[in-house]
């Protein structure tokens, strides 16, 4: 994926390391390639399960009603995508994305074998130029993704574009810690443990790093409702979750 | 004005407090339907001294709670305004809307009050399972914050009943003999007590479900 307006020699930031903006693309979708197999189990090992309830709260807040159309965006093996078929039910859609052909694979695999079939549809999107018209969702998600896109203000402006007026954004992430005295261990728990565990279960530490050090790039609460604001979006909020180690983000288009 | 929400910014008690109330607004088509009459419109409560405000606006059947927009201009000012004492709340909770606890109240309400009370009758009726929606939530909810909203709920419910027994009590005695019956007195204090015992015990069993997760 090249963005032919990008200047050859503009960098931008891979976990801390700068990279040229073209090689970005490439690299995350090789992070993703590399732990795609093992996302689940990681993904349930690096948060002790506790993303299930993030990923649950994010749901209830989104809200979704029969009949609504839903985009998930770097939906990765679906786990938004799965609840939310459920709530918009037969008359509904969901559309699950995800930029990179492996993940919405595996993740197409796992809701077949769940036997969610009818009103979810797969397509591979890249959230920075999503290729649907103005004004065709009631809902667009992203979890665990934004972090990895390059141009996030382009991307969040997109996920305005496709909002129907009153749809609404909800953008789970990683964030800030704000409990006091949670800082310190989360920095052990991310740069430490976290390849460790890369290493031990996907076998892949530098993978691993990238994640944990793209968490930490990554702007924190206030710095994102911000930039949501920025993108066209009206009554914007955060709730901390965890002691802010995540943060989930809603935004209603106007 | 309203209350300093800094401490609420980022809550994942927000949250929680709409998942609840949507939550029996699902299931309750009494509730549904008293909602949907106020669609479009939004309610502040402000809960005095307790530094809680929020903000509830219905749209599409459901109802969203957020802070407060900062700066309030005229633009983003609610169709109604309800600024409570902890006490009202008690007696909300309580269910006790009679002839005592509407004088002893310091309930304020600005703005429409025609959808003030649309809301509060919402909220005072609808079976909302308070307790469970929090406990679903605390996983997520830092025990500094369950505890700093304990002991103000805690405080401030001491001093209501201080104030109301010391003061409240005799001026209704004197001012009018009929209005305030021992009985009633007593069965108010009780409920303090319950509600006491309840904050008390619902931050026991956070503590627990936070114990027990970690
Ligand atoms: C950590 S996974 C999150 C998966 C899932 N949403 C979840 O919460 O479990 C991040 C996903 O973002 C995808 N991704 C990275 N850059 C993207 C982009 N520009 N557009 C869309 N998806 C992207 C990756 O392929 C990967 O599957």
């Amino acid at each position: 994926m090249t963005d032919a307006k990008q200047p050859q020699d503009q960098t931008t930031h891979f976990g801390f390391t700068q990279v040229p903006v073209n090689e970005k693309a490439d690299r995350v979708r090789e992070v993703f390639d590399s732990v795609a197999g093992k996302y689940d189990v990681m993904n349930d090992l690096m948060s002790m399960g506790i993303h299930r309830a993030w990923k649950q709260y994010a749901i209830d807040l989104a809200a979704p009603r029969a009949g609504e159309q839903a985009l998930d965006l770097a939906a990765g093996t679906g786990d938004l995508t799965i609840a939310m078929s459920r709530l918009v039910k037969d008359q509904g859609r969901v559309v699950m994305s995800d930029i990179n052909m492996e993940m919405l694979n595996q993740g197409k695999q796992r809701l077949l074998n769940k036997g969610i079939v009818g009103n979810v549809e797969f397509k591979q999107i890249d959230a920075q130029e999503i290729p649907f018209e103005d004004n065709t969702f009631d809902i667009v998600t992203i979890a665990f993704g934004l972090r990895n896109v390059t141009d996030k203000d382009k991307a969040l402006r997109e996920m305005n574009r496709v909002l129907r007026p009153g749809g609404r954004l909800l953008v789970l992430e990683f964030s800030k810690p704000v409990v006091p005295g949670l800082g310190p261990i989360y920095d052990q728990y991310s740069f430490k443990l976290l390849p460790l565990m890369g290493r031990l279960v996907a076998n892949d530490e530098e993978s691993y790093r990238y994640l944990a050090e793209s968490i930490r790039m990554h702007p924190d609460q206030d710095t994102l409702k911000g930039m949501v604001e920025e993108a066209g979006f009206g009554r914007v909020q955060y709730y901390n979750l965890t002691g802010g180690i995540v943060a989930l983000h809603r935004g209603y288009k106007f | 004005m309203g209350a300093n929400p800094s401490w609420l910014e980022g809550s994942p008690l927000l949250g929680a407090v709409e998942i609840a109330v949507n939550r029996v607004v699902k299931d309750h088509p009494e509730a549904a339907e008293k909602l949907a009459s106020l669609e479009g419109r939004s309610l502040q409560l402000d809960i005095r001294n307790a530094g809680i405000g929020m903000r509830m606006y219905v749209a599409s059947g459901a109802i969203e709670v957020s802070l407060p927009p900062q700066p309030a201009t005229q633009q983003n000012r609610p169709d109604a305004r309800i600024e409570a004492g902890v006490g009202d709340l008690m007696r909300m909770a309580a269910g006790q809307s009679d002839a005592v606890s509407m004088i002893a109240s310091d309930l304020r309400i600005e703005g429409n009050t025609d959808v003030a009370q649309q809301f509060q009758k919402l909220l005072q009726e609808a079976p909302i399972d308070w307790e469970g929606q929090l406990a679903k939530v605390v996983g997520d909810v830092p025990a500094y914050e369950i505890s700093q909203i304990g002991k103000r709920l805690f405080g401030l419910a001491q001093h209501a009943a201080k104030s109301f027994f010391s003061d409240g009590t005799e001026y209704l005695r004197d001012e009018s003999q009929d209005l305030a019956w021992p009985h009633e007195v007593k069965e108010f204090r009780e409920n303090v007590e319950t509600l006491r015992d309840d904050v008390a015990r619902l931050e026991a069993r956070i503590f627990q479900l936070k114990a027990k997760r970690a």
